[in-house]
């Protein structure tokens, strides 16, 4: 049976509570064998760096950065974790169509 | 699979950057094969007027208006924004009751909002 994809998108930075908020649903969804597709977004690629989303990428999240919004908020994409894909709209327009769930936290 | 996309804009376009960023989110999802539908309430309408003075990112705005008019994209306000904002011509905007609105929120298979 495909496992279920849920898909999410993070505009907020480190420091709202939506990160966390996203951290702890990724989480449980990964232990639910549900395939995560998380896309930081705007103020949300200021979390590139954030261990609470990092290590979800090594544990299976597919995390994705918007490259336009690094280059927009000075986040250096130097070094990056390889966990993380660095992408554009394209990618989040196809998020929305793939996944059975889709969450925006704005 | 194509979806129909709400993306609510209640961000105040002079007070955030965020109110532009929505609307680049919108043109990007429209670009795609989703029917994005923009609701822009409060002050959210200002994106769309031709005084642009005051609304933060305005350079990067005017890039993405011209395709956002081309593509047809769908505007929704509350009932008695178009005479409260001089919207500029040629963009397909429309009236609707708030609670209509929020109908067609709930019946869009995805929501984005921006407040």
């Amino acid at each position: 049976m495909q496992r279920k994809k849920l898909g999410i998108l993070l505009s907020t930075p480190q420091s709202h509570p939506s990160v966390e908020t996203v951290a702890t649903l990724s989480s449980e969804a990964l232990a639910q064998q549900i395939d995560v597709y998380l896309y930081l977004i705007d103020e949300g690629v200021k979390n590139v760096r954030d261990p609470r989303l990092t290590e979800l990428a090594h544990r299976g999240v597919k995390l994705f950065a918007c490259a336009y919004g690094c280059q927009r908020h000075g986040v250096s994409t130097e070094g990056l974790d390889p966990a993380i894909s660095l992408c554009g709209l394209v990618v989040l327009s196809n998020m929305v169509a793939g996944c059975d769930r889709f969450l925006a936290f704005t | 699979m194509p979806y129909h996309v709400a993306v609510v804009i209640r961000a105040n376009p002079t007070k955030t950057h965020r109110a532009v960023e929505a609307l680049r989110i919108a043109l990007g999802l429209s670009a795609g094969e989703h029917t994005v539908t923009v609701f822009l309430l409060d002050q959210a309408p200002a994106l769309l007027t031709e005084d642009l003075e005051h609304v933060i990112d305005a350079d990067i705005l005017e890039k993405y208006l011209p395709s956002l008019e081309q593509l047809g994209t769908p505007f929704v306000v509350v009932e008695g924004t178009l005479s409260q904002f001089r919207i500029t011509p040629g963009f397909n905007v429309r009236e609707e009751q708030l609670f209509r609105i929020a109908e067609l929120i709930a019946s869009s298979d995805r929501a984005l909002v921006f407040s």
